[in-house]
């Protein structure tokens, strides 16, 4: 919990400083897979490996899968058909049947249409995710994080000796 | 102010501080495993198996391995309860190795096992440890089971046959013991029943004929009718016409009334009449309970082999229905396999099942191989067999588990041991069969009948048999076959009789066959069991047994009869004499009143037409004189 806590405050930071866009943009990608694919597979489990190995920022992956779990139960009709294509496609019998019968695969559920569906969406998507988030981390700080810095009452705060005090504190204890 | 701080050291792309510890814990886990999996394991087969078999179970060492799914077991020991400086059964080693294909399907399958060097019966470095068994529960489904089929056992065979043949043979004095068993008899208290029934009923009947016999309403109607017959007033005569009928019926309404209890004394009459039927019923009744009372045997000598073995076969049909429960118990019917489904968080979607080419069973021993070795153990012996398709799911494989075993145990002089156990649970309804045969095994000796009067019995000899048991869903079928050959018999008896006719038989008799056959449901078993010996005995004391039962039963008949002869011949004679007088009045009685009912009737009628005839007479002179006036 202490993890996931400091993840979030974590996120704020990052989103407010001037580097970082990278971990955010990939950890938004992450929370995209994560929150369309309908349950606890192993694909998810994969997801959730490659958040804790590589630096990709946790809190905007779960802040993002938060969200798009809301957008994806309304796209659950087009997964659904989009999966049923794709696992009645004739010619992919036959490697269908050795994955079912292959040892692991069978639990990322790929033989169910709203899996199948999500999946395919989601990897198609992940590189305009990956894009989308950058380009709106980056507006973000241009035009609503560099106006509030500009603002008396920032500056006022800045000013404080409580304000000094934590900006000491995060140079030397934090991440 | 914030230039002045140097920037800190970009981190790269690895996030290290999660890594490290993850890393750690799995080093941890392997450690874990490597170094103290194997000892808490063990540790954990020897207390559940203590609490599970009720003994202790001792583990040397156990050895397991990840990498290559193996699990090895060496010297397993169960303590034997009712001896624990021993132990039941003690295993030399046991291998596993489990199939990594399944395991990653969450499955365990078991290719190929060894349970190697069993031995039973062997000494305990150190005495063990019994838990106290809980008190048991006459409740339980199973304990009324075995009750069900012990009492239908016990009904079908009761005591020992020969023993009460040898009783009988040594005759008994019964006038002593009728004495005493005097207020037993049913025929006695009945006949004094029936005799104050007789006394009491006589005074009620006397009573209700002369009752029955009052005329006075009938004479009361005649003197009217005489009456009304000398009235010469037409007029007059009619008027009395409906008075007569009044009283005609109130005459007639007595009449039917006399006659229904007339008939109801009818019935009591003929009740009375069965009295002495029923008592020659009781007398037999009586005889019986004696019999049973002396032990006379009621002798079917086609089933004598039945009486003179039944008792020995049927703790093997009780142990049968325990182990048929027993692996109810442990291989229960395959419930509906679990389908993987999608939790409904959001939509369910479609699941396509594609077509299944290798699947597993939760668990699955497909086949392991059993070996013993002679060692100096009284009971080790050279066994070499399999056991296969042991599974949790045995509708998926579609195969029976078998236990397929053959060896001798030479320090038990026995042979040619051929065991089959199949356990097919993959149809609806489970079947379990066993197969067993034995080429020659000591038998040892083998009290037949053991009461004060007859000693017969087996010497140890040496038998082969051949056992086939079928337990099909709530039915059983057993069948065995023992051959004993060479037998030493055992035959005491006081009486001279039974000494030398049972001798006699079994000095002939050089091989002894027994064939058993217990089958049908638990709740109606059928017992069947041929033997030479027994056919053998029942020739031989069959005319001589038949003779002493006739003569028993004779001698108890005459002394009920005895006992009871003088009221019994009073009941008969009350009972004659009150049929032959009540029925006569009885008859007598309906006959009059069915005449009277005639001749009121017949009356009636006479005094209608006189009354009604009169008068128009009357009526018709009186016109024809009018008319002569009018033509005046």
């Amino acid at each position: 919990m202490t993890l996931i806590l400091k993840q979030f405050f974590s996120f704020i930071k990052l989103l407010h400083s001037d580097t970082g866009f990278i971990s955010l943009s990939l950890g938004c990608v992450c929370g995209f897979i994560l929150g369309m694919t309908p349950t606890l597979s192993l694909q998810s489990l994969l997801v959730f490996l490659l958040l804790f190995v590589f630096r990709i920022q946790i809190g905007a992956a779960l802040l993002t899968a938060f969200f798009f779990k809301f957008v994806a139960f309304l796209l659950d009709p087009a997964f659904d058909s989009v999966g049923q294509w794709a696992l009645d496609i004739p010619s992919m019998q036959s490697l269908y049947t050795s994955l079912y019968n292959m040892p692991l695969v069978p639990f990322t559920r790929f033989n169910n249409s709203i899996v199948m569906g999500s999946a395919i969406i989601t990897i198609l998507l992940s590189p305009f995710v990956y894009l989308l988030s950058a380009f709106l981390i980056k507006k973000y700080r241009e035009s609503i994080v560099e106006k509030f810095k500009e603002t008396k009452l920032f500056k006022a705060w800045k000013a404080t000796s409580l304000y000094q005090w934590y900006y000491k504190y995060d140079q030397f204890f934090g991440n | 102010m914030t230039t002045e701080i140097k920037k800190k050291k970009s981190k790269g792309p690895i996030r290290f501080e999660i890594v490290l510890p993850v890393g750690i814990l799995f080093a941890v886990t392997y450690g874990y495993f490597t170094y103290y999996f194997d000892k808490h394991l063990k540790d954990g087969i020897e207390w559940a198996g203590t609490q599970g078999v009720g003994a202790e179970v001792n583990v040397g060492n156990i050895k397991t391995s990840f990498i290559s799914g193996s699990f090895e077991m060496t010297k397993l020991e169960i303590t034997n309860k009712e001896k624990p400086t021993h132990n039941s059964i003690e295993i030399g080693s046991m291998k596993f190795k489990f199939l990594w294909d399944a395991l990653l399907r969450a499955k365990f399958v078991v290719e190929d096992a060894s349970i190697l060097t069993i031995q039973m019966d062997t000494k305990r470095s150190h005495t063990g440890k019994v838990i106290p068994p809980p008190p048991p529960s006459d409740n339980s489904a199973m304990a009324k089971l075995q009750h069900q089929i012990l009492d239908q056992a016990k009904k079908k065979f009761g005591n020992n046959i020969l023993g009460d043949i040898a009783n009988l043979a040594e005759g008994m004095n019964y006038q002593d013991q009728i004495e005493k068993l005097r207020a037993d008899l049913k025929t006695e208290s009945r006949i004094n029943e029936m005799l104050i029934e007789v006394n009491t009923k006589k005074e009620f009947w006397d009573g209700e004929i002369k009752r029955l016999s009052d005329t006075s309403v009938v004479d009361e109607i005649q003197k009217e009718y005489k009456v009304f017959e000398q009235e010469k007033n037409a007029i007059e005569k009619a008027k009395k016409i409906p008075a007569i009928i009044k009283l005609a019926d109130k005459a007639k309404k007595q009449i039917s009334e006399a006659q229904a209890s007339a008939k109801n004394l009818q019935a009591e009459v003929q009740k009375i009449s069965s009295y002495p039927k029923e008592v020659e019923n009781l007398v037999k009744e009586d005889i019986a309970s004696l019999q049973g009372h002396f032990k006379i045997p009621k002798l079917d000598f086609s089933d004598f082999s039945t009486m003179l073995f039944g008792t020995d076969l049927m703790e093997y049909v009780v142990k049968a229905k325990k182990y048929q429960a027993i692996a109810k118990q442990y291989m229960p019917e395959k419930k509906k396999e679990a389908e993987p489904v999608i939790p409904p968080q959001r939509q369910v979607g479609k699941n396509y099942n594609f077509p299944i080419t290798k699947g597993y069973p939760l668990f699955w021993l497909k086949n392991a191989g059993i070996s013993s070795k002679s060692t100096e153990g009284e009971f080790a012996g050279d066994f070499s067999g399999t056991l296969t398709n042991v599974t949790t799911s045995p509708k998926i494989i579609g195969v029976p588990t078998v236990l397929d075993l053959r060896g001798d145990l030479k320090a038990k002089r026995i042979n040619g041991v051929q065991l089959k156990v199949t356990l097919d649970h993959t149809k609806a309804k489970a079947k379990q069969m066993l197969t067993m045969k034995i080429n020659s095994f000591p038998v040892p000796e083998k009290m037949l009948s053991n009461s004060k009067d007859l000693v017969f019995g087996l010497k140890e000899s040496v038998a082969q048999v051949n056992f086939n048991a079928e337990l099909y869903d709530e039915s059983l079928d057993i069948r065995w076959i023992n051959t004993l050959s060479n037998p030493n018999y055992v035959v005491e008896s006081k009486n001279k009789v039974i000494q030398e006719v049972i001798s006699n038989v079994v000095n002939g008799i050089k091989t002894v066959n027994l064939e058993a056959r217990v089958h049908g449901p638990w709740s109606n078993i059928s017992w069947a069991v041929k033997s030479n010996l027994g056919d053998d005995l029942a020739a031989g004391l069959k005319v001589e047994v038949s003779k002493k039962i006739d003569e028993a039963k004779a001698k108890l008949e005459a002394l009920i009869n005895e006992k009871v002869l003088a009221k019994k011949t009073e009941l008969l004679s009350q009972v004659n004499s009150t049929k032959a007088k009540y029925e006569g009045e009885l008859k007598a009685i309906l006959a009059k009143g069915d005449a009277q009912k005639g001749k009121i009737e017949e009356e009636l009628k006479k005094a209608q037409q006189k009354a009604t005839g009169g008068a128009t007479d009357k009526l018709k002179e009186q016109g024809k004189k009018l008319l002569k006036g009018f033509r005046l």
